[in-house]
């Protein structure tokens, strides 16, 4: 069977057969490589442990041999131990700044210590105070040790120098250790290294009594140092032969799916190219649209391609939703499911747009197809409901953040969602534009064609929408909306059918462009509508969650958290007489679900005596804690309690809970405390507590607009964080009254604060408790929405581009020529003109906006410097006072005063600060950095800033120092960690106020150049349609000039050049016709005069016979009586040849199958001897309207042409195809040929090489074809035989 | 032409999707409706993890949840909960569940158990917690957690 004659490519064939055959290989391999794990799993058990283990080790091995680079690298730089080594102020800040380098090029921590181990110079992150305990002892040079240090487990090697003066040590992070991931904390993990590398789970701890979880059979592997002592473990769970079983099995289903996924694709495509020979449309196009949705739902089934793909893509916590029946579970899934929908629909407007149907003649045939397009728009207007409702689901089934203005370039998964949103569109106004098409084509043919048909399909359409209304009550869309999609598609279908008449639509690219604008006019609009409602919507959740009474919830956490603590303590990972560092409370609290949620909260271990020997807290003032404690110990051991304490006007509950420690022996190691802050989350008492927070709140931490909660008690406001508003300020009366009125508790109102614009809502607890929580969030103005305009508009400018270019390639490919018009050229022109001064301004702008933020951020740190140094300086009596009366709790009433957080270094060790929780956590390092260190300390510059790095969060730093006496004391340091959020919500509004309006001075560019590309052009324009109008013979063609330039000349020479074209034609015509009437008159004369001359001696006989009395007379009278008849008759055969040829009959033009009509002119010849038809037809009918009996006298013309140039007999072969919409048929014999000489001129009229005929056969068959837009050609070998081809478009 | 109205009635079919919403809105709402007491609501929560059919109990998802899970958490609407959630129980077999201590008065009613499940071929176990809020006068599930 050949399936190329079903129109089934042959790669698709091939493809089909390669999956089919790949699944089975597939499945023989994994058959084999289960049977040979199974017979030799008794043997290669302990090899699979081994080589883990092997792959463990030489994994640890490389990670300290990257160490050593570095330190050979560093050792390398004899200027920085040669600075060092001068022990001078200039020296030592040099070795400091050469030492940055270092550490900045191979991000690493680099510390130089002197051979008591004592730091002397550093850079980067701080490992530890000091490496006394860590240097070799044993004579050795060069040693490898992993630490502990806050968040992450560091790996650090040294080596001594050769003058044995100084050990370089670098050190990089090995492990976070603590379940905290967010941008502050860097996610490091050597554990999923291995586990990535060897296949199994595997976890690295510092002591062997970690393993992982619920596992019984783990396994360990010792790293261990240069001298072979055992620095830390790695446990990792051994395969087994069922795990090793389970792999192979999921490794073949993958691929098996894999293959499964495409074949079905392939098998598709064969039958779609099957279906295109289907003669309906209907069949083609349902075939068409059940095939994307098999393939679609077969992937989905499959889960192609989201095994393959997988991540965030294929994830429900980006984006779920119900709709399209499963699927659309996430932002791959929701592409894919939009692609085929997109591609489905425009296939089928593709399909549809040029069929052209008759017209209604009467008024019954009209009033059944208008009440059908009314039933038609009131489906596609819930169509529309369903759009509506999936823009509406892609904003609210996801945590996608579409308006980040901090961002210029979207990240990928908003990006895609604007692509899904543009494809969801495009299929809506396909859909639509196939609808108004048929309508514009059908009203034409209607008794009421005077109507515009847009009029009418706006009439059908207003009223379908009207009887939608009664139906459904609640569109769940606003009521703009389906009239926006429907007046978008009027505008498409004018567009796209504007040059139809003129036989030519708009190309493939710009048919594109106009999708593309439109579908971001219609999406745009609606979007923006359904994100403020998620706002809000966010804001309500917000409320919600303060007016919530949580105390169960509380209790919950709190009582969680203590569970934890113990369980830490009974699996003896912590022992208080061991272990009395801050870092132990940290660690604790860090594991508790006190630190997962986020809240205010502490931990504080006591030994066993009742000291305190570790306390972590965040978000908890001092004065809160200590009264906590008094009551918590007051009570029973884990009771939870809770005081109540008024700030700010406001009641806020503490919990609090303690609990004895003990091992899993049951003795008594100490005891812990726990405490948890009913106020607000973190969230609300700045940026900072973010970083030790898990993840972030996705509300409204990443807000780049002011974010403001408020309460209101008995009508006054008792507390705030919007800057505007005071203390004691009254509550609204309009507020009031709607509260009281609308009695939902929810209230939402636009308020003007400052200068800025808010919605704020107010909400009241369900009770008598007169409070009013309220939460304003800033309002968008239009230069955020420009912003939004220009982020979705880029995306849709890239994906043109990769049309225009793809469409370039296979046009270039297909050998076509690929124009851009005039007006196109010039629009580009003056758009690429446009648009680079303005990247260039916003480029500039942008760096100087970030020079003056950087400016301001010095500007900002160096007056905070100040403050702090003042209120310091005010408090302090002197040096000692300093040391030991600027501590944590001095630091945080100062801050809470001045509203700035900061910290104190004595020389480079931290002393205190109003943020400890930051540095006991070691999220900020309590080492002075190297060259802060240098230039302040040794340099005793009065302002230092630098830029640090934590997490993924490059901030800066202000550095001041402080003297008493003018005697160095100590460093004020203040970070703008604290105020990240706020530098970010100034870069979105820089970002917003730059980029909003270069958007609208780049819209108005567009809009300028299109119209003075139009202007410039239409002379242009109107002159290529002339030309083309001349061309086609049309010489009655003006144009006025419209300017006195050289277009205007152009203009005036063309008018003149076609004026004098008509004059020359027409005297060509007269010549022409003069000249063919006297050959035609030569021509007829010459005919007549041969059957007279016969006549005349016939009658010239026959007188003299009369006249001589012949007696024969009769039977000559008898044979000139037949001469004369016979030559009238060649006469009359003459006359009606020429009328023929002067005047054919009437065409009545019909359907005809080409193939048939061949056949039966064939059939007509059937008996002539010696000739034997051969045929060869298209296999499928070809059908054309032509006049068929005209076509029929070509053919038989041909055919007898054919027979008479075969006096010997021959073959005649018809043939008969379709190519490039073509009919062609070629109609061969095996004749005499005609010669070359002759050849030129055988459509001529009364040319003829044979002598029987008149030569106009062939002159008449030309002109046939060529009315019905047809060519007939021939070509010629003498003594070989003729080809006629005849090509009739389809 | 009669065939071009009924394609295109074919292909808007396909655009339904955004129906299917309402008809989910609408189920839910009877759901809720017809369970009115914060007690019952935890029994078929309980009853749905235990078969590790989260359909049992999405429709008493709130528009809003703070969803806590693998380390993930944040508010998700009620349908990405539902999507998240019943993939986690593909993963995570339940093989046991129950609530060991309730709260069902009050203005806050909260309840949490220990989770067996079954993550290939291994038992596990996970603390659930799940917490009930009040809205328009009917209890929905504002809190999901799985430490």
């Amino acid at each position: 069977m050949k399936l190329h004659t079903y129109g089934i490519g042959r790669p698709v064939v091939w493809g089909f057969f390669v999956c089919l055959l790949s699944m089975g290989a597939v499945r023989i391999i994994s058959q084999v490589v289960s049977e040979n794990a199974r017979s030799s799993w008794a043997k290669d058990e302990s090899h699979s442990d081994l080589k883990i283990q092997a792959t463990v080790i030489q994994a640890f091995q490389e990670k300290y041999g990257e160490l050593f680079r570095i330190i050979e690298h560093v050792k390398s730089d004899s200027a920085l131990f040669a600075e060092l080594r001068r022990s001078d102020e200039q020296g030592t800040v040099e070795a400091f700044t050469r030492l940055s380098r270092h550490s900045q090029r191979f991000e690493s921590t680099i510390d130089i210590v002197d051979p008591r181990g004592t730091i002397v110079a550093w850079s980067g992150r701080s490992i530890t105070s000091g490496y006394e305990r860590f240097l070799p002892h044993n004579g050795g040079d060069s040693f490898v040790v992993i630490l502990q240090s806050g968040l992450h487990t560091y790996v650090s090697a040294g080596v001594l120098m050769e003058k044995k003066d100084f050990y370089v040590i670098a050190s990089r992070p090995l492990e976070l250790q603590f379940p905290i991931s967010n941008r502050f904390v860097s996610r490091i993990s050597f554990s999923d290294e291995l586990t990535r590398a060897t296949g199994t789970e595997v976890r690295i701890a510092l002591n062997t009594t970690s393993q992982i979880h619920s596992h019984e059979k783990t396994r360990f592997v010792p790293l261990r140092d240069l001298d072979g002592r055992t620095i830390a473990y790695t446990f990792f769970v051994p395969f087994t032969l069922n795990t090793i079983l389970q792999s192979v099995e999921a490794e073949s289903g993958q691929w098996t799916r894999f293959l499964t996924a495409l074949a079905v694709l392939f098998f598709a495509v064969a039958v779609w190219q099957i279906s295109r020979r289907f003669p309906s449309l209907l069949l083609r196009v349902t075939v068409l649209t059940v095939l994307t949705w098999l393939v679609r739902l077969t992937w989905r089934i499959l889960d192609f391609p989201g095994e393959l793909i997988g991540g965030n893509f294929f994830s429900a916590t980006v984006y779920s939703s119900p709709f399209y029946f499963g699927l659309t579970t996430s932002v791959g899934e929701l592409f894919v499911s939009v692609f085929a929908l997109c591609l489905n629909s425009v296939a089928i407007w593709y399909n549809l747009r040029d069929h052209k149907p008759s017209g209604l003649r009467d008024l019954k045939s009209v009033v059944a197809w208008v009440v059908g397009m009314v039933l038609f728009f009131v489906l596609f207007i819930w169509g529309v409901r369903g759009y509506a409702e999936a823009i509406r689901t892609f904003v609210f089934d996801s945590t996608l953040e579409y308006q980040d203005a901090s961002a210029l370039v979207p990240d990928v998964y908003v990006s895609t969602m604007y692509m899904n949103i543009l494809l969801l569109t495009t299929a809506v106004l396909s859909i639509l534009t196939v609808a108004l098409q048929h309508v514009r084509n059908v009203w034409r043919g209607t008794p009421f064609s005077s109507l515009p048909w847009w009029l009418a399909s706006t009439i059908m359409y207003g009223f379908s929408f009207g009887l939608f209304m009664l139906v459904s009550s609640s569109p769940h869309f606003p009521l703009y909306h389906p009239i926006l999609v429907f007046a978008v598609g009027l505008v498409l279908v004018e567009l796209l059918t504007r040059n139809n008449s003129a036989g030519s639509g708009p190309s493939f690219t710009k048919t594109a462009t106009l999708f593309i604008f439109l579908s971001f006019v219609v999406a745009m609009p609606i979007l923006d509508v359904r994100i403020h409602e998620k706002e809000r919507q966010q804001v309500r959740t917000l409320v919600d969650t303060f007016l919530r009474p949580v105390d169960s919830w509380l209790s919950f956490v709190l009582t969680d958290g203590l569970r934890t603590v113990r369980d830490q303590f009974q699996a003896s990972l912590f022992d208080p007489q061991e272990d009395r560092s801050n870092s132990m409370a940290f660690s604790l609290w860090a594991r508790t679900l006190m630190s997962h949620e986020g809240f205010n909260s502490g931990v504080i271990v006591y030994a066993q005596d009742g000291k305190e020997l570790s306390r972590f807290s965040v978000g908890m003032t001092t004065f809160e804690q200590k009264e906590l404690l008094n009551k918590l110990f007051d009570g029973e051991e884990e009771t939870v309690q809770v005081i109540e304490r008024v700030e700010s006007g406001a009641k806020e509950k503490s919990y609090g809970l303690w609990s004895s420690l003990r091992d899993e022996n049951n003795r008594l190691l100490g005891s812990v405390a726990l405490m948890l802050s009913a106020s607000q989350r973190a969230l609300f008492r700045g940026e900072a507590i973010e970083a030790i927070r898990p993840v972030s709140l996705p509300a409204f931490e990443s807000s780049f607009r002011e974010v403001a909660v408020s309460e209101f008690r008995r009508g006054s406001l008792v507390s705030t964080t919007m800057n505007d508003w005071y203390g004691s300020m009254p509550l609204s009366d309009d507020v009031m009254d709607r509260m009281a009125r609308e009695k939902t508790g929810y209230v939402w109102k636009t308020e003007i604060v400052g200068s800025r614009e808010f919605e704020s809502l107010y909400a009241a607890p369900e009770g008598p408790d007169g409070r009013i929580m309220v939460v304003s969030l800033e309002s968008h103005d239009l230069r955020w929405h420009l912003l939004d305009v220009l982020k979705v508009f880029m995306i849709y400018a890239a994906l043109l581009l990769c049309i225009a270019v793809v469409n370039w390639f296979f046009a270039k490919r297909k050998s076509e020529v690929t124009t851009i018009g005039f007006r196109g050229k010039l629009v580009s022109a003056f758009g690429i003109l446009g648009i680079i001064p303005l990247f260039l301004l916003g480029y500039y702008n942008r760096q100087v906006a970030s020079e003056r933020l950087q400016e301001n951020i010095t500007r900002t740190l160096s007056s905070d410097l100040e403050l702090v140094e003042q209120r310091i300086l005010g408090a302090v009596l002197d040096e000692e006072d300093f040391q030991r009366g600027v501590n944590n709790d001095f630091c945080e009433v100062i801050a809470a005063e001045i509203g700035v957080d900061f910290a104190v270094f004595r020389r480079s060790e931290l002393l205190s600060s109003s943020r400890p929780e930051l540095y006991q956590s070691k999220i900020l390092d309590s080492r002075l950095p190297g060259r802060a260190f240098a230039n302040v300390v040794l340099l005793e510059k009065a302002l230092y800033v630098e830029s640090e790095t934590v997490g993924e969060v490059e901030y800066a730093v202000g550095y001041k120092p402080v003297f008493f006496e003018r005697k160095f004391a100590g460093v004020i340091a203040v970070p703008t960690l604290y105020r990240q959020r706020e530098i970010e919500e100034e870069l979105a509004q820089r970002n917003a106020f730059v980029f909003g309006v270069y958007t609208l001075v780049f819209g108005l560019v567009l809009v300028m150049s299109f119209v003075v590309a139009n202007r410039l052009s239409r002379p242009i324009r109107e002159l290529t349609k002339a030309a083309d109008e001349v061309g086609k013979g049309n010489l009655d063609v003006s144009l006025k000039p419209t300017s006195s330039d050289e277009v205007g000349n152009l203009t005036r020479t063309f008018n003149e050049m076609v004026r004098e074209l008509k004059t020359s034609r027409e005297e060509q015509k007269r010549t022409e016709r003069e000249m063919a009437w006297k050959e035609m008159a030569k021509q007829v004369a010459h005919e007549i005069k041969n059957p007279l001359t016969p006549m005349r001696l016939s009658v010239q006989h026959l007188r003299q016979v009369f006249k001589e009395k012949a007696r024969n007379r009769e039977s000559i009278l008898q044979q000139v009586s037949k001469i004369l008849i016979d030559q009238i008759d060649a006469l009359s055969r003459i006359a009606t040849e020429f009328s023929r040829f002067a005047k054919m009959p009437e065409r009545k033009f019909e359907r005809v199958d080409i193939q048939e009509l061949l056949g039966e002119s064939v059939l007509l010849f059937r008996d002539v001897r010696g000739i034997e038809f051969r045929t060869k037809y298209s296999d499928t009918p070809i059908h054309l309207v032509a006049d068929k009996d005209e076509l029929r006298r070509v053919f038989i013309n041909i055919f007898r042409n054919g027979v008479q140039a075969m006096e010997r007999g021959g073959v005649i072969t018809v043939e008969s195809s379709v190519e490039s919409n073509c009919c062609v048929v070629r109609i061969s014999d095996t004749g005499i040929g005609i010669p070359h000489e002759t050849g030129s001129r055988v459509f001529e009229p009364n040319f003829s090489t044979k002598t029987d005929g008149m030569g106009l056969g062939l002159a008449i068959s030309q002109r046939a074809i060529q009315d019905i837009g047809g060519t007939i050609t021939y070509q010629s070998v003498p003594q070989i035989g003729t080809t006629f081809e005849i090509s009739l478009p389809v | 032409m009669r065939f071009v109205p009924c394609i295109i009635v074919l292909f808007v079919s396909t655009l339904a999707f955004g129906q299917v919403h309402n008809l989910l809105d609408r189920r839910k709402a009877i759901a809720v409706h017809q369970t009115s007491d914060a007690a019952t609501m935890l029994q078929k929560i309980e009853k749905g993890i235990e078969r590790g059919s989260v359909s049992e109990f999405s429709p008493f998802f709130s528009s809003q949840v703070y969803l806590s899970f693998l380390g993930q958490e944040g508010y998700y609407s009620s349908n990405q909960t539902t999507s998240v959630l019943q993939n986690y129980f593909q993963t995570m077999k339940p093989l046991s569940f129950s609530f060991s201590s309730y709260q069902d008065k009050g203005n806050n009613p909260y309840a949490t158990g220990r989770l067996t499940y079954a993550l290939k071929g291994t038992r596990e176990s996970a603390q659930v917690y799940v917490s009930l809020a009040r809205q328009e006068s009917k209890w929905v599930i504002t809190q999901f957690n799985i430490y």
